[in-house]
């Protein structure tokens, strides 16, 4: 079983880290947890997705000088890249322990991508080519796309998870909690300032991996991975640029004075 | 290099009678944050931004750390004994003073309802009053 | 009347030796550059013809202690058109960098971080037009954390940086969000605006584009329902800024930048024309209409243009009618 392949993996690699980030299960939970070495690697599982790039993100930030590895899906992997790129982690203190995604959750999750770079061991899938761009817009009027959002914002109750669990938002003084951008006090929200700024933020500076941690914790059920996907889609086809394929160094927004 | 503790406490959220799943995550015995727990069945992995929060206190600047008692009108660090004593005089001398009704008794969202049972029948069976209402209330 | 006394050959040497000052001598002081200098508009006292006439004069004290010799924010406009062909942003640089090791310091205001909040991202780094800002380990709450900062002595307080940071962590004094947000009285308490015939817009033009009188009078006072607001560079304009002004009862927002090339900050309208057809996609995606957000350019030739270009944005935007987003059905909907 994949799970069992990973699990030695992880056991073997432990020997040279100062631990593994992965989920945990027991007793039907499913947590993150953190294996070291030495530790029993039987409750380890490969879980649904989860955002596992914020769990190392946030520990190495207080604890840099930590080797650590991480079980990571393909938008895991993708967003530790991209953090990299955004100076937020350093990519030497970490080994990725990869992957793949079964064809269902490919499925779900419109990915075209559904696994790392490289695998520890199980077979890569192929990805979903997404046309959610063309669909959207084919399907819906600019009409019908406004009572769309309308109806699918006047539920957001400013829980703030959409951010908090996103693996690149990373900002200490975040835009969407700062009065000057977002007015505060009235649900439902009169305008989606709230939502446009955090997809600007996100995907529109192609930090967006299509993980889609932001839709699973929203309580409201917002399809908002569908909304930056399509933002994903535009940033594709106008700068060739899809969030931590490469070691890129510099996304498109970071080469503004060049291309102006 | 000392080993790492990271550690997920799963526990229920106190703000509110919903009580979703938290993962409450400490490093080092202090607490890093909240995650919401993916796979409880009440919250499914979602949270109110309350919940989101539900840690802030734990290590506020502003968190109490001994009873106060006020003073001539400022407040002044005082044992528990101090304080529990205070607060059983007064409220029985105005009970006494000015009858049981005097008194009202509010409850909480944050308390157990082992502990808001425990209110109420301070606020009946002891004081002897039926003024108990609750902090969502207010 | 120039003493002679006064006058170092010294100093003309070292500008000459200088990385951009080597042609300072080639100067044949015809006032072209002059003539061009979009700074010059501003500030009469500005003149690059003098400058480079008195330093190749060897006028050291004069040229060193002014405070135009940091006011040239390299927008090239007169390089094309010099007809000795020498780039004279890169003589004031020169300049400076003879200043700068005197001892001499960029005047007024220049950008600041603030290091609580900065990230160490590198946006701003990226963005800088005059490549003002490197990260740096900086002293933070008793230790130090890699955070932006700011060589006084290259930055043009333009705010392009403050537009791209995330978190504002990087600002200008007299161009902070708050500031402009209160220009356009847009104040942070929430208000559903009172519903009337006229359009409401905003305009935000950059400092440098107005380039007639009648265009400035215009700006200052604009007609019914349109709000006119200054900023250094129309690149200082935040995407964020867009989209916030939109849940203030606001129907339509126009920014007015300089003509391609003519930009004082090199690069800031590109920028700002970039970043509007990107809030402009995100709109479409939600169902608003485009050009209820527009980016339009007044060239040096256009003068007298201004009133036409708002004219034709309050147009468009009044077609479109008022911006209803909150509507009663998505409410009812909802619950």
């Amino acid at each position: 079983m994949l799970v069992d392949e990973i699990r030695s993996v992880v056991k073997d690699k432990l020997e040279g880290l100062d631990g593994v980030v992965a989920l945990a299960e027991e007793q039907g939970r499913i947590t993150p947890h953190l294996y070291t070495p030495g530790d029993d690697l039987s409750t380890l599982t490969l879980g649904p997705r989860y955002p596992l790039a914020l769990v190392l993100r946030d520990i190495l930030k207080r604890k840099p000088d930590l080797r650590l590895g991480i079980v990571a899906r393909g938008c895991q992997e993708r967003a530790l890249i991209e953090l990299a790129n955004w100076r937020q982690l350093s990519l030497d203190r970490v080994v990725v322990i990869g992957f793949p995604c079964s064809a269902e959750l490919a499925a779900e999750c419109r990915c075209a991508l559904p696994y790392p770079n490289e695998i520890a061991a199980g077979e890569k899938v192929e990805g979903v080519q997404d046309r959610l761009l063309e669909e959207f817009r084919a399907a819906k009027s600019r009409e019908e796309r406004l009572a769309f959002w309308q109806r699918q914002f006047a539920k957001c109750i400013k829980c703030y998870g959409c951010r908090t669990i996103c693996p690149l938002c990373f900002c200490e003084k975040c835009a969407m909690e700062q009065e000057t951008w977002v007015t505060r006090g009235r649900l439902p929200v009169p305008f989606p300032a709230f939502h446009v700024i955090k997809a600007i933020h996100t995907a529109g500076m192609g930090k967006c991996v299509g993980c889609h941690a932001c839709e699973d914790a929203c309580p409201a059920n917002i399809p908002l991975s569908l909304l930056y996907a399509l933002l994903r889609q535009d940033l594709r086809s106008l700068f060739g640029y899809d969030a931590g394929l490469q070691r890129v160094g510099k996304p498109p927004v970071f080469k503004i004075t060049e291309e102006g | 290099m000392p080993p790492i503790s990271y550690s997920v406490t799963e526990t229920v959220c106190c703000y509110c009678g919903v009580g979703c799943g938290l993962h409450v995550q400490t490093l080092d015995g202090k607490v890093l944050g909240v995650l919401p727990a993916r796979s409880h069945p009440v919250s499914q992995g979602k949270l109110c931004i309350k919940g989101w929060n539900a840690a802030e206190f734990v290590n506020h600047t502003d968190r109490l750390q001994t009873p106060l008692v006020r003073v001539n009108g400022e407040l002044k660090p005082a044992t528990w004994d101090e304080a529990l004593e205070l607060v059983s005089s007064k409220l029985t001398g105005i009970a006494q003073e000015s009858g049981p009704d005097s008194l009202g008794f509010l409850s909480s969202a944050k308390c157990s309802n082992e502990e808001n049972y425990l209110l109420q029948k301070l606020a009946r069976a002891v004081i002897g009053t039926n003024n108990v209402d609750h902090c969502a209330r207010l | 009347m120039i003493k002679t006394e006064k006058l170092d050959q010294a100093f003309v040497g070292e500008i000459l030796a200088e990385p951009g000052g080597e042609h300072l001598l080639t100067c044949w002081s015809c006032g072209t550059c002059a003539a061009t200098c979009l700074v010059r508009r501003y500030d009469p006292a500005f003149n690059p013809r003098l400058i480079l006439h008195k330093a190749g004069l060897g006028m050291r004290e004069a040229v060193l202690s002014s405070a135009e010799i940091w006011q040239c924010s390299a927008c090239d406009a007169c390089y094309p058109r010099c007809p000795k062909k020498i780039h004279i942003s890169e003589v004031m640089k020169a300049i400076r960098a003879v200043a700068i090791r005197e001892g001499y310091e960029r005047p007024g205001v220049v950008a600041q971080v603030d290091v609580a909040s900065c990230i160490a991202c590198g946006l701003c780094v990226a963005a800088c037009p005059y490549e003002a800002i490197t990260l740096e380990m900086s002293a933070h709450n008793g230790t130090s954390k890699m955070a932006a900062q700011v060589n006084r002595d290259l930055c043009m307080a333009c705010g392009i940086c403050n537009s791209v940071c995330l978190s504002s962590s990087i600002t200008v004094e007299g161009h902070t969000d708050e500031r402009i947000n209160d220009d356009l009285g847009l104040s942070p308490r929430l208000q559903l605006g009172t519903a009337k015939d006229t359009a409401k817009v905003l305009v935000i033009t950059c400092n440098w584009c107005l380039h007639a009188l009648s265009d400035v009078s215009y700006a200052m006072h604009p007609p019914e329902g349109v709000k006119v607001v200054n900023v250094p560079c129309s690149g200082r304009v935040a995407a964020v800024f867009l989209a916030s002004a939109l849940q203030r009862g606001v129907d339509g927002v126009l920014v007015v930048g300089c003509k391609e090339g003519e930009c004082h900050y090199k690069q800031g309208n590109a920028l700002e024309r970039g970043r509007v057809a990107a809030v402009q996609d995100l709109l479409d995606l939600l169902g608003i209409e485009r050009s209820r957000v527009q980016f339009a350019w007044l060239g040096a030739l256009d003068r007298g243009q201004f009133p036409k270009l708002v004219e034709q944005a309050v147009h468009d935007v009044q077609a479109l009618g008022p911006l209803n987003w909150g509507s009663e059905e998505a409410r009812q909907d909802a619950r």
